[in-house]
């Protein structure tokens, strides 16, 4: 299935309300010519919805099989925190997003809805490539309620919008159907249970 | 179903009644039909065509929009349907009520999950098929909680046998005292990790089994029913027929018999007593769309409308002999109200058998059956009665990177291979059935088909406290004595009604004086009416239930019709 068509399905699976035009430059964005985006979000801002499609990308990129473009697992967020996440989700992906954009321009001196892939690929090993220990506090931090120090609460609300993004990027990706059906090992009929097999016999995962 | 002049009292005379088409509405149904009655069976919601209406049966994540997450604006019809897992899915959130509509109060919290359609909760539950024993039918004479069972197992086994042969229930024969073997339908298989756990388990505790999970997936043909193809869809209605729900395994057969006449969108709200007899004469029934008031007779009534709503029903038939509900001339209509206790339990990871997998989506789980209080020797000063466990080993997928801090291509790739495997089971505790724990009918509130709104007054207590602790740290210990890692218990007891097993109510005995029905499942004062849904329970054992109500309707049914030809009713 080539890009073009993987968006189409998408568009007809989701029931996303995607013009025939808005496809054409939602293919030249996946192909990184044109900054910002083309399809609409509910949740994000216009230059939020940029940085989510990069950042996306640099989680879960394309190789031989599909990357989150490609299945369009930014746009599942997009529409899963507008609709789905409760409010507490909301506020934190709202302000984490906001507050990291601040920081990185802070650090970079440009915005960060204008950062190549590069600059995203650089960006996440500085915030995802910490140490275990460094992990595990971070994660006992988001765990929480919002720290009231202001140095603090801006790591909370960064890395719990990171990894509520992370989460539903995920969902979006491996719950889709060309990950579901193609990549993973799909089989909705078993018909039969066996309890213990070679896990060679079965190769992938399996989807269901 | 039959064209019903309304109008025209012969045509709402039927030889019985059943109220409820749920498990044992469908037993009733079956076995009076069969029996050569002629049969009006009331459902108070609407139809569900046997696999025709499964609208998500075959649904992929990817086919549901969220996947299978419900939108906010959808929850808002479920603010406490949604309090339990399944009613919050796409999958069989249709299967569960409109909780705007179908209003409950609490004096304390109570969970009530239930559905109003032809078929009930038999097409979403969770298809344990365990049978009582003796240890349970003596253990309120036992312990002193409670009353005496007016049978003992001797008297229900013959009705075990009869509802496993027929509604297809797979197990494995293991010899347990306290958990008789029935006759069962070819076993699912253990899986390498489950398999290993329980060797580990029963070499360090002698005398504790863990077996596979009996459950009510046929896996052979039977009938018009296709075997079991291990899709693990059940609860969205199995359009194969091989997982036990009313719309393959009991209404059929009611129907073949031509005796059989289904009315759905019919709320009974009463049954009608007839002071000159001392029987009921029927009951009465709101049209559920037209509101319309409408009586059918009968001579005989089951109630099968689930526990809290056939209870429901007694509570709102009141008369100058019945002033309190019909039957409630002992006052425990509504009283001794249980469910099992949910929240304790156990995890870990398993090391090794990385080169392990498995076929296939097994319909069942492991069971642990119960292993404390059963003997001098596994006596607990902290509490009475026991619990079961049941649980599962997989292997994990790619949702154990969605906390990690990894990213990028290698992250993508190596989330396509199936993870490490993981093991987790979790208890359901015996609750004591307490005089306190009760139901009643708010008459100041009603619905919109007048029925007096269900009030909630009901806790877990220090005995089921007591023994979730026991039940997290029990399943702890026989983890870690496996060889399993990273061990963590959990006790957090869920709210009463969790287990979506309510049972009392309106419990059987041999006092008419402190009991509800009879050992036949009648009311003691009003023989023709007969309630063998989970309001019969004396006590609540720690298995879970509906093949006991199963088997309890169809012995029930056999006694109601010989009765009628020996003009006993």
């Amino acid at each position: 299935m080539d890009r073009r068509e993987a968006i189409l399905s998408l568009t007809s699976v989701l029931g996303y309300t995607v013009t025939p035009a808005s496809i054409i430059t939602l293919s030249g964005a996946c192909q990184g010519q044109k900054p910002g985006v083309s399809w609409s979000p509910e949740f994000f801002q216009q230059k939020g919805a940029a940085i989510v499609e990069k950042l996306g990308e640099t989680i879960l990129p394309h190789t031989d099989t599909p990357g989150s473009m490609d299945v369009g697992a930014h746009i599942f967020v997009d529409r899963f925190l507008h609709s789905v996440a409760n409010q507490s989700d909301q506020e934190k992906c709202r302000k984490g997003l906001e507050k990291w954009q601040a920081d990185y321009e802070q650090r970079q001196g440009k915005p960060l809805f204008q950062a190549s892939a590069d600059d995203m690929q650089e960006e996440l090993n500085h915030l995802f490539g910490v140490d275990q220990a460094q992990q595990r506090r971070i994660s006992e931090l988001i765990a929480g309620d919002a720290p009231s120090d202001s140095g603090q609460a801006s790591q909370y609300f960064i890395y719990s919008f990171l990894m509520i993004f992370k989460r539903l990027l995920m969902l979006g990706y491996y719950a889709s159907e060309q990950v579901g059906e193609n990549v993973l090992s799909y089989l909705p009929v078993p018909g039969r249970y066996d309890g213990c097999i070679p896990a060679e016999e079965v190769g992938h995962a399996w989807a269901l | 179903m039959a064209n019903l002049n309304l109008k025209d009292k012969e045509s709402r005379t039927f030889d019985a009644i059943v109220v409820g088409s749920g498990i044992s509405g469908g037993w009733a149904a079956k076995e009076l039909c069969e029996g050569g009655l002629k049969t009006l069976v009331l459902e108070r919601g609407r139809n569900i065509k046997h696999v025709e209406d499964y609208k998500t049966a075959n649904d992929d994540p990817w086919d549901m929009e969220f996947k299978g997450r419900m939108t906010k604006e959808e929850l808002k019809t479920k603010p406490k349907q949604s309090r339990s897992g399944v009613p919050s899915r796409k999958e069989t959130t249709h299967y569960f009520v409109n909780d705007l509509e179908n209003p409950y109060e609490e004096d304390q919290p109570f969970d009530w999950i239930r559905g109003y359609h032809v078929g009930g909760r038999s097409i979403m539950w969770g298809r344990q098929s365990y049978r009582l024993s003796d240890l349970d039918f003596t253990a309120n004479i036992t312990d002193g909680h409670g009353v005496d069972w007016p049978i003992r197992y001797k008297d229900i086994a013959p009705w075990y046998d009869h509802a496993e042969r027929h509604a297809g229930i797979s197990g494995s024969l293991e010899g347990i005292p306290h958990l008789p073997d029935g006759q069962f339908m070819p076993p699912f298989e253990l899986n390498c990790v489950e398999l290993a756990v329980k060797e580990g388990i029963e070499k360090a505790f002698p005398g504790r089994h863990l077996i596979i999970g009996r459950t009510a997936n046929i896996t052979e043909a039977k009938d018009h029913r296709g075997k079991c193809m291990a899709r693990a869809r059940c609860s969205r209605g199995c359009p194969f027929g091989a997982a036990f729900s009313s719309q393959a395994a009991t209404l059929p057969y009611a129907e073949k018999t031509g005796n059989m006449t289904l009315r759905p969108y019919s709320v009974v709200t009463k049954v009608l007593y007839d002071a000159e007899s001392g029987r009921a004469k029927g009951v009465l029934v709101v049209d559920q769309e037209s509101k319309e008031e409408i009586e059918y007779y009968a001579g005989i009534v089951f109630l099968n409308a689930s526990t809290v709503g056939s209870t429901s029903i007694l509570l709102n038939s009141r008369s100058d002999r019945f002033p309190d509900g019909m039957g409630n001339d002992s006052g425990e209509l509504g009283h001794n109200l249980m469910d099992h206790s949910m929240g304790g339990g156990a995890g870990g990871t398993v090391e090794g058998f990385e080169d392990k997998y498995y076929f296939g989506r097994r319909p069942t789980g492991f069971y642990i059956p119960r292993f404390r209080n059963l003997n001098k020797a596994t006596r607990r000063d902290d509490y009475l009665r026991g619990f079961g466990y049941q649980g599962g080993a997989s292997r994990a997928s790619w949702g154990r990177g969605q906390k990690s801090f990894e990213f990028g291509a290698d992250f993508k790739e190596s989330m396509f291979e199936p993870g490490p495997w993981s093991i987790g089971m979790g208890g359901f505790g015996e609750c004591l059935p307490y005089h306190e724990n009760r139901m009643y009918l708010d008459f100041d509130k009603k619905d919109q088909w007048g029925m007096p709104v269900v009030t909630f007054d009901a806790a877990f207590r220090e005995n089921e406290q007591a023994m979730c602790k026991d039940i997290g740290e029990s399943a702890g210990e026989m983890l870690e004595a496996a060889g399993v890692k990273n061990v963590s218990i959990r006790c957090n007891i869920s709210n009463i009604g969790l287990g979506i097993h309510e049972m009392g109510t309106a419990r059987m005995g041999r006092d008419p004086k402190t009991s509800v029905l009879n050992a036949y499942n009648q009311i003691h004062a009003v023989p023709n009416v007969f309630v063998t849904d989970g309001a019969c329970m004396t006590s609540a054992a720690c298995q879970n239930p509906s093949l006991t109500y199963m088997a309890l309707t169809a012995r029930a049914a056999d006694f109601a019709i010989k009765q009628l030809k020996n003009n006993n009713l």
